[in-house]
């Protein structure tokens, strides 16, 4: 048996030894070119449980700059039980309800869980047949190269995978906008950007991608969920670029792209 | 032979339940690329992983996972991990279960759910989850459904 060790110089030796596991093991080297600024040791786990501010999240959680507590990857690998940050959380506010949409929304990840523990096999096969006028046979199964390269030509999709790909994380409404475009706008299986995600995620987590990508193909929502340009504009701020001219497929109304992204809904509806 | 704590990606802490009812218990992380490449972890998620296990009293260990805790619990021993729903840790639970005695502790409760929901829909799960959640501890569990 082989012990591997656990003292190291400093972040990047560690870093260095988990990349020559990684290509032992017949890994891919071009994905060892980026490691996440986010750091599982217990200082910076601190620091995120200090940073939680309940009332803050409630108001700016859909923002890019809002309060989000980014605790997702501690949570997901039970660095942090789900009940600490919810005590946590009540801790900080006057009045219970204060809380609710932060714990709302720990309770999602409770929810998928169980959804997991009851149809495990709903982590990749359809929950329900797409509600977009498609049947699944209508989506590709792979990836589209220039998806994986973060070249679609599509300015703001392509920072989202860019960020991606550099940080191993994303704001929840980031990966909303990626999942609907792939799902949507390519018209992709949701398995094969799921499994694109999980890849890159430094909090992947079969039950919460999986079936969270399920409730953004329909598969597991009673209708696709689709953003434009002016929804972006409003949430991003300046670190994607949402400039129209850059982004000429996600800038119209809702009702021009769902005519245009689903065609034949309303023969099913 | 000693009993195990098999640490695994999902339970990556010290005052895990587990712990606190196995404390003399040696804990052991198998570094297994093929579980790795079966439950789709990536390279930036090893790095945090592996940057997590160096900073708890875990000795990690290269190899099969199952070989590898068979091997440490011997004939006798009794293997302690954290309750999870993931289906690739279930499904070694399960194979290892065929010859050893396997105890899967659950972590704190998030939520006493007053009856089975209706898992179809998130707001149907809430209508039922939200009492609990909105309770420090979870509040005290509805025994008796009244």
């Amino acid at each position: 048996m082989e012990v591997l060790p656990k003292s190291f110089a400093d972040r990047d030796a560690l870093i260095a030894h988990v990349k020559s596991l990684w290509l032992d093991a017949g890994g891919d080297a071009g994905m060892t070119e980026d490691v996440s600024p986010m750091e599982a040791t217990p200082l910076a786990l601190a620091e995120r449980l200090d940073a939680v501010d309940p009332q803050g999240y409630g108001r700016g959680r859909n923002f890019l700059n809002g309060k989000i507590t980014k605790l997702s990857p501690y949570i997901r690998h039970g660095m942090v039980s789900l009940n600490h940050v919810r005590n946590l959380a009540l801790d900080r506010v006057g009045r219970k309800a204060d809380a609710e949409k932060l714990i709302q929304e720990l309770a999602w990840r409770d929810y998928w869980q169980l959804v997991r523990r009851d149809y495990p096999n709903l982590i990749w096969e359809d929950a329900e047949p797409y509600k977009t006028g498609f049947t699944a046979r209508d989506y590709a199964d792979a990836l589209p190269d220039d998806i994986a390269a973060g070249e679609t030509g599509m300015a703001a999709i392509d920072d989202i995978i860019a960020m991606l790909k550099s940080t191993g994380y994303l704001h929840n409404h980031l990966r909303m906008y990626l999942a609907s475009y792939i799902c949507h706008w390519r018209r992709v299986k949701w398995q094969a950007g799921a499994k694109f995600m999980l890849h890159h995620l430094i909090d992947a987590d079969a039950a919460s991608n999986n079936l969270s990508w399920q409730w953004i193909a329909s598969t597991y929502s009673r209708k696709p969920y689709i953003f434009n340009l002016e929804n972006m504009q409003k949430y991003c701020g300046d670190e994607i670029n949402t400039i129209s001219r850059h982004n000429i497929l996600l800038d119209a109304g809702y009702d021009v792209l769902t005519a245009r992204l689903f065609p034949q809904m309303d023969e099913v509806a | 032979m000693a009993d195990i704590i098999w640490m695994h990606d999902g339970a990556l802490r010290a005052d895990h339940p587990m712990f606190k009812e196995y404390p003399d218990a040696k804990a052991v992380f198998i570094w297994d690329d093929i579980y790795f490449k079966s439950a789709e972890i990536g390279f930036k998620q090893q790095v945090f992983i592996y940057e997590a296990l160096s900073h708890l009293p875990v000795e990690i260990i290269k190899g099969d996972t199952l070989a590898v805790l068979k091997e440490m619990a011997g004939a006798d021993g009794q293997i302690i991990t954290a309750a999870t729903t993931a289906i690739e840790l279930n499904r070694m639970m399960a194979a290892l279960n065929q010859t050893h005695s396997v105890r899967m502790i659950a972590d704190e409760v998030f939520a006493h759910l007053k009856s089975n929901p209706d898992l179809r829909r998130f707001f149907r799960y809430w209508n039922k989850a939200k009492s609990s959640a909105m309770d420090y501890n979870g509040g005290t569990p509805d025994l008796f459904g009244g």
